[in-house]
C-alpha cells in the first residue's frame, strides 16, 4: 500500500525536525522518515553544542548569513521550545604574532558578516575571564552561546509532533521515483518490510546521508567525504571554572575549527574534534592516536602537566560534501532539482549547521511558499505542548540516577514522549531525554534499576532492551526458566 | 529540617556495621538513609560464597552475611529511610552537618552533629580506559552484569571477554561459564593478576580460562553490538578475538562526590573510603569509624583534639597510604605468582602449603593425600539462582561443596526448577540435590 503525503521529508536531525516544524503551520500533511529508532541519532547527536556568532565563515556565504540569523534568534527560539541556552561568549585563543594576525583577521571577516561584539583580548585579559587558561592573544566573541543539542533537536521535533507531523522511525530510504503524480518514495523498515510513499514535495535532510539520497535521482554531481571529528568528555567540575567555549587559531588548510574546550549546559567539559577523513559515512569509532591527539589539544590550551578525568569518548560524522571532479563545495547548498520538480536536497549542512538549522528551515518554507499556500497557523508557541510535558516536570519516585539526580518519574515521562513522536524507546534516546546514566558512572549504577523500571512499569521486557534500536539489544535473553517465559 | 545525633549514609554491610556499633555504644538518636528500598548494599548481588570466613568463621554468601548484621539492626530497632539519597552533605554553619537528600516524599534536608559515610564505590567505566572503538550494545562493568543475573534473571552475554582481573570479574567468569556462556579470556594490563589468589583458582582454573597478563584490550569493534575485540600482548603482538560482550572489571573508585569538601564530624568507612578486599574488614571499618564518631561526639566542646583515620579530614592521606599498601601487595604478588597452585593443607593446625602440581611441601603423608584429593577431586559450594512460581529469582547455595565436575550439571538441572510458593532464607528446597545428603537452600527468601 502507497501511503500519500504533501511533504516528506528524509532524516529526522536538527535540520529536517526544523523543517518539519516550520511547514507544520501550512496545514499539510507532512510525514518524516528517518532510519534510526529516534530523531537526534546522527550528527545533530555528536557535536559540540555551540551556537557559533558566525565569523568563521566566509562573508557572503550562506553559512555566514544563516548562522548570525540563527544566532540573533536563539534566545527566543530556546525559549519558545523551553530549552536551555546560556550566551556564555567565546575565546579564540593565539600565542603567537602570527595567531594575532589570524584573530585579527576573523575579527575583520566578523565584522563584515555583522557580527558585533567582538574583541582582541591581551593576556591579562584572557586570564581574568579564564583563569585555567594559557594564551597571549585571544579574540573574543560575546555573542557566541552554548545549549544541548539533543535537547533541542528532540524539542524541535515534539513541537512539530504537536503541529500534526507523522514521525517513522526505523525508516530507510531506498529509492525515489518520479511519478505523473509526484515523487514515489521506498523506504525499508528495520524489521526489513518495504514501505511505499507518495509525496508531492520530498526534501532530502539525510546530513551525511544527503549525498546517497541525491544520487538516488540518477546524478553522480556530488560525493560524501566524511570526516570524522573525535571527542573526550570530561567529568563535571574538571577545570572548575571553564564557563565559555575555548578554541585555538583555526587552522585554515583544514577547513575546521579544530580542538576546543567546549563546557555543557550541565557542568561538563568536551575537548574535540578532532577531523579526520573516513570511508566509511558510518564509522563512528575512537582511534587510539587521535584519543592522544584530542588531549595534546586540550594541553596546548590549558597547560602540559593538567590531567583529564575521562567519562566517554564518541565522535561525529561531518557531511563534507565534494563535486563530481573533487571540487570541495564549502557553503550549504540548498537546491531544488531542475528535472525532479518537489525535490529538495540540502547538502553539506556541516557546521554551523544546528546553528543554522531553523534559518535553513526557514528558507526551505520560502522555497515552498511560491506555490501560493499560506500559514494556516503562525503562532507555533500555543500549540498543545502538553502532549510532550517536559522530562524535568515529571520529577518525582525513586531517585534512579545518582550521577545526574534523574527518578523514576522522569525516565517514564522520556519513554512515554518517545512513544508519542513515534519513536522506539531505547536507551540512548532514554539518555538522550532526561540524561539517567550520562554521568560519571555511564549507567553502572543504574542499568539495573533502568531496565527494572522499564519492565515493571513501561512494558518493555528486559531481554529486549536495545541501546539504539534493533540489533543492539542490551542483554542477549533471560537467565533462568528462559523457555517457559 | 530534621535533627539527629548520627545520620549514617548507606545501608551496606560498613553502614550497618557503625549503625549497629553505635547503638550498642548507647547512642539512641540515630538514622540509617539508604538508596535502595532494602539494605546490604552490594551484598544482595554476591550471592557466591566467600564472606564471612574472618567474623563469623563461616562461609557465607553475599546475602547470608548481610541478613547477620540486617537482624542486629532491626532488633536494635534503628530506624532506616529506604529510597531515600543523599545528594550533598556539607558543613552547617555552627558546626554540624546538613545532609540533602531525595526520598519518597520529595527532597529534605536533615541536621545532625556526626556522620558516617558508608556509600560504597562505583566501578570504573569504559570511558576512564581510554579504549579505542565503537560502542555498540554488549559492554558493561562486572558489577552490572553480577545485577543484571542474579537480581533480574537476566543473560548478559554468550562469549564474553573480561577486561581486568580485579575479583569481581573473577567471580563473574565462573558464573558466565556455569551459567551457560563462554568466557574467551580474562585480560590484565598488569603482569600479575588483581583478584585473590583463592578466585584466581576457584573461579578459572577451575574451568580453564585463561587469564592473559600484561596484555591490553586496546579496540573493540561492532556497530550494534561487539562483535570483537583486538588484544595486545606484552610483545607488541595483537590479536582479534570475537565476542558479543566485553566486561570490565577494572578498578572501584569509592563513591563521596557528594560531599562538599572538608566536613568535620563526618566519618569515612567501607569502601567510601578506599575498596576493601573483604567484606569482614568493611564490617570492621564501619565499627572502627562509630567509635572514631562516639569519641568526637564525647569529646565535642572538652577542647581536647580528636585524631581518626576515618575523619573526613584524613581521607586523602588514608587513601594514599592505600594506594602504597596495593602497589606493595602488588609486589609480593609478583613474588608469589604461582600462588594458585598451592594449597593450604587443613588436616592438622601445621597448615602445610602444598603445591598441586607435585603435590610437594607436606610435612607428612597426610597432606600429599589431601592435595591429591584436592587436586582430583576438588569440591565446591555451587551458588546460583532458581525462580519462584512467579517468577522472581531466588539466590540458592549448596549447604555442603559438591565435586567441582558436578556443579554444571547442578545449574543445568535448575534451569526449569520453579520453586512453589514463597521461599524463606534458609529454607531448603531440594534434598538429595545431586549427590545424596546434599541439601539445595534458599540464600535469600522471596520478596512475596
Ligand atoms: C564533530 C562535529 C561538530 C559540530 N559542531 C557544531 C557546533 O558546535 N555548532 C553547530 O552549529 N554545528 C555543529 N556541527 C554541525 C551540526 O552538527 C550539523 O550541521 C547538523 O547537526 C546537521 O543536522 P542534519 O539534520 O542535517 O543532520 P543529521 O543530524 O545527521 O540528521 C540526518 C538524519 O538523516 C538520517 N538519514 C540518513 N540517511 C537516511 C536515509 N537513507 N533514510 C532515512 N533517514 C536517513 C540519519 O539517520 C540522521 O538522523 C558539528 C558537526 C560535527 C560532525
Ligand atoms: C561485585 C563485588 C563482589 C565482591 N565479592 C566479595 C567476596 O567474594 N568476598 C568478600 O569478602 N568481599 C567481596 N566484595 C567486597 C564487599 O562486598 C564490599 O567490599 C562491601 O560490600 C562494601 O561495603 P560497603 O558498605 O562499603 O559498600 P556497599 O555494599 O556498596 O554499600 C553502600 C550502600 O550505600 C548506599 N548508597 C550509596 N550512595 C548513596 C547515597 N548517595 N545515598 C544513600 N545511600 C547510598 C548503597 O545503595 C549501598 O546500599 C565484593 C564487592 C563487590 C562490589
Amino acid at each position: 500500500m502507497i501511503k500519500e503525503t504533501d511533504v516528506l521529508i528524509i532524516g529526522a536531525g536538527a535540520v529536517g525536525c526544523a523543517i518539519a516544524r516550520e511547514l507544520s503551520v501550512y496545514g499539510r500533511r507532512i510525514t518524516v522518515l528517518e532510519k534510526e529508532a529516534d530523531a537526534g541519532f546522527g550528527a545533530s547527536g555528536r557535536n559540540s553544542g555551540v551556537v557559533h556568532a558566525g565569523f568563521n565563515n566566509p562573508s557572503g556565504s550562506l553559512k555566514a548569513a544563516l548562522c548570525r540569523e540563527g544566532n540573533r534568534g536563539f534566545e527566543k527560539l530556546a525559549s519558545d521550545l523551553g530549552i536551555g541556552f546560556l550566551r556564555t561568549g567565546k575565546l579564540v585563543v593565539g600565542n603567537t604574532e602570527r595567531d594575532l594576525e589570524s584573530l585579527t583577521r576573523l575579527k575583520i571577516q566578523g565584522e563584515r558578516n555583522e557580527i558585533d561584539e567582538l574583541e582582541i583580548l591581551d593576556e591579562e585579559e584572557i586570564r581574568r575571564r579564564e583563569p585555567a587558561l594559557r594564551g597571549k592573544y585571544a579574540l573574543w566573541s560575546g555573542r557566541t552561546g552554548i545549549f544541548d543539542p539533543f535537547e533541542y533537536t528532540l524539542a524541535l521535533a515534539e513541537d512539530a509532533a504537536s503541529g500534526g507531523v507523522r514521525f517513522l522511525f526505523g525508516h530507510e530510504v531506498k529509492s525515489l521515483r518520479r511519478e505523473q503524480d509526484g515523487i514515489r518514495v521506498l523506504a525499508e523498515t528495520s524489521a526489513g518490510d518495504p514501505a511505499e510513499f507518495l509525496s508531492g514535495i520530498v526534501i532530502n535532510a539525510a546530513g551525511v546521508g544527503s549525498a546517497r539520497i541525491f544520487r538516488m535521482t540518477g546524478k553522480d554531481t556530488y560525493r560524501v567525504l566524511p570526516c570524522r571529528g573525535e571527542y573526550h568528555l570530561l567529568e563535571k567540575g574538571s577545570f572548575g571554572s571553564i564557563g565559555r567555549p575555548v578554541y585555538p587559531v583555526p587552522d585554515p588548510e583544514k577547513g575546521v575549527l579544530g580542538i576546543h574546550l567546549t563546557p555543557t549546559l550541565h557542568g561538563n567539559l568536551m575537548i574535540g574534534p578532532s577531523a579526520e577523513f573516513t570511508e566509511d559515512p558510518e564509522d563512528m569509532a575512537n582511534t587510539a592516536p587521535v584519543m592522544e591527539e584530542l588531549l595534546a589539544g586540550a594541553r596546548y590550551l590549558l597547560g602540559e602537566d593538567c590531567s583529564f578525568r575521562l567519562i566517554r569518548s564518541f565522535s561525529g560524522i561531518r557531511p563534507r560534501i565534494v563535486e563530481k571532479d573533487g571540487t570541495p563545495v564549502t557553503d550549504f547548498r540548498m537546491e531544488e532539482d531542475p528535472d525532479l520538480p518537489g525535490m529538495i536536497h540540502l547538502l553539506g549542512i556541516e557546521s554551523p549547521g544546528i546553528t543554522a538549522s531553523v534559518p535553513i528551515a526557514k528558507r526551505v518554507a520560502g522555497m515552498l511558499r511560491e506555490d501560493g499556500s499560506q500559514p494556516q497557523d503562525r503562532l507555533l508557541t500555543e500549540r498543545d505542548r502538553s502532549r510532550f510535558p517536559r522530562v524535568k516536570e515529571a520529577a518525582g519516585g525513586r531517585m534512579i540516577c545518582r550521577c545526574e539526580t534523574v527518578t523514576e518519574g522522569e525516565i517514564l515521562q522520556a519513554v512515554e514522549n518517545a512513544r508519542k513522536l513515534g519513536a522506539l524507546p531505547t536507551m540512548k534516546g532514554i539518555k538522550n531525554r532526561c540524561r539517567a546514566s550520562m554521568g560519571s558512572c555511564q549507567g553502572g549504577f543504574c542499568t539495573l534499576d533502568i531496565s527494572r523500571l522499564l519492565k515493571d512499569k513501561a512494558g518493555i521486557p528486559t531481554d529486549r532492551l536495545t541501546y539504539d534500536g534493533p540489533g543492539s539489544e542490551l542483554f542477549t535473553g533471560v537467565l533462568k526458566g528462559g523457555e517457559d517465559q | 529540617m530534621i535533627r539527629k545525633e548520627v545520620i549514617i549514609i548507606g545501608a551496606g554491610p560498613a553502614g550497618m556495621a557503625a549503625a549497629v556499633k553505635l547503638e550498642s555504644m548507647g547512642f539512641r538518636d540515630l538514622l540509617v538513609l539508604e538508596k535502595e528500598e532494602q539494605p546490604g548494599g552490594v551484598l544482595r548481588q554476591c550471592i557466591h560464597p566467600g564472606f564471612g570466613l574472618i567474623r563469623f568463621g563461616r562461609n557465607l554468601t553475599g546475602p547470608e552475611y548481610s541478613l547477620e548484621y540486617r537482624n542486629r539492626m532491626e532488633e536494635a530497632g534503628i530506624p532506616v529511610c529506604y529510597d531515600t539519597t543523599v545528594l550533598k552533605v556539607r558543613k552547617g554553619e555552627d558546626g554540624g552537618i546538613i545532609i540533602t537528600a531525595a526520598g519518597p516524599d520529595g527532597t529534605k534536608e536533615y541536621y545532625c552533629d556526626a556522620a558516617i559515610l558508608a556509600s560504597g564505590c562505583r566501578e570504573r567505566s569504559r570511558g576512564a580506559l581510554m579504549i579505542a572503538g565503537t560502542r555498540p550494545a554488549g559492554i558493561l562493568t562486572a558489577g552490572t552484569a553480577q545485577g543484571m543475573m542474579n537480581l533480574l534473571n537476566t543473560k548478559v552475554g554468550e562469549r564474553i571477554v573480561i577486561i581486568g582481573s580485579g575479583d569481581i570479574g573473577l567471580i563473574m567468569a565462573r558464573r558466565f561459564t556455569l551459567e551457560g556462556s563462554r568466557v574467551l579470556c580474562v585480560v590484565e594490563k598488569e603482569d600479575v593478576c588483581g583478584g585473590l589468589s583463592r578466585n584466581r583458582k576457584e573461579c578459572l582454573d577451575d574451568f580453564g580460562i585463561p587469564l592473559v597478563t600484561g596484555a591490553q584490550v586496546v579496540r573493540i569493534y561492532g556497530e550494534k553490538r561487539v562483535r570483537s575485540v583486538t588484544i595486545r600482548e606484552d610483545d607488541g603482538l595483537e590479536r582479534t578475538v570475537e565476542c558479543d560482550t566485553v566486561v570490565l572489571s577494572a578498578g572501584l573508585i569509592p563513591e563521596d562526590g557528594f560531599v562538599e569538601g572538608e566536613v568535620p564530624g563526618l566519618f569515612y568507612c567501607g569502601n567510601a573510603l578506599y575498596v576493601h578486599d573483604l567484606v569482614d574488614e568493611v564490617s570492621e571499618s564501619g565499627e572502627e569509624a562509630a567509635m572514631d564518631a562516639a569519641g568526637f561526639l564525647l569529646s565535642r566542646g572538652s577542647g581536647r583534639e580528636t585524631f581518626s583515620r576515618y575523619a573526613s579530614e584524613e581521607v586523602p592521606r588514608v587513601r594514599k597510604e592505600r594506594r602504597a599498601y596495593v602497589e606493595r601487595r602488588k609486589e609480593e604478588k609478583r613474588l608469589h605468582r604461582d600462588d594458585h597452585h598451592f594449597i593450604t593443607c587443613i588436616i592438622c593446625p601445621n597448615s602445610c602449603r602444598i603445591d598441586l602440581r607435585d603435590l610437594s611441601g607436606g610435612q607428612c603423608p597426610r597432606g600429599e593425600v589431601y592435595a591429591r584429593n584436592e587436586k582430583e577431586h576438588p569440591y565446591r559450594i555451587l551458588t546460583t539462582t532458581v525462580l519462584t512460581e512467579k517468577g522472581e529469582p531466588v539466590s540458592v547455595r549448596t549447604d555442603v561443596p559438591i565435586p567441582l565436575e558436578e556443579l554444571q550439571k547442578g545449574v543445568e538441572t535448575l534451569q526449569r526448577f520453579r520453586v512453589p510458593g514463597p521461599v524463606k532464607t534458609g529454607e531448603i528446597l531440594l534434598r538429595d540435590f545431586i549427590c545424596p545428603g546434599t541439601n539445595l537452600v534458599a540464600t535469600k527468601g522471596s520478596t512475596e
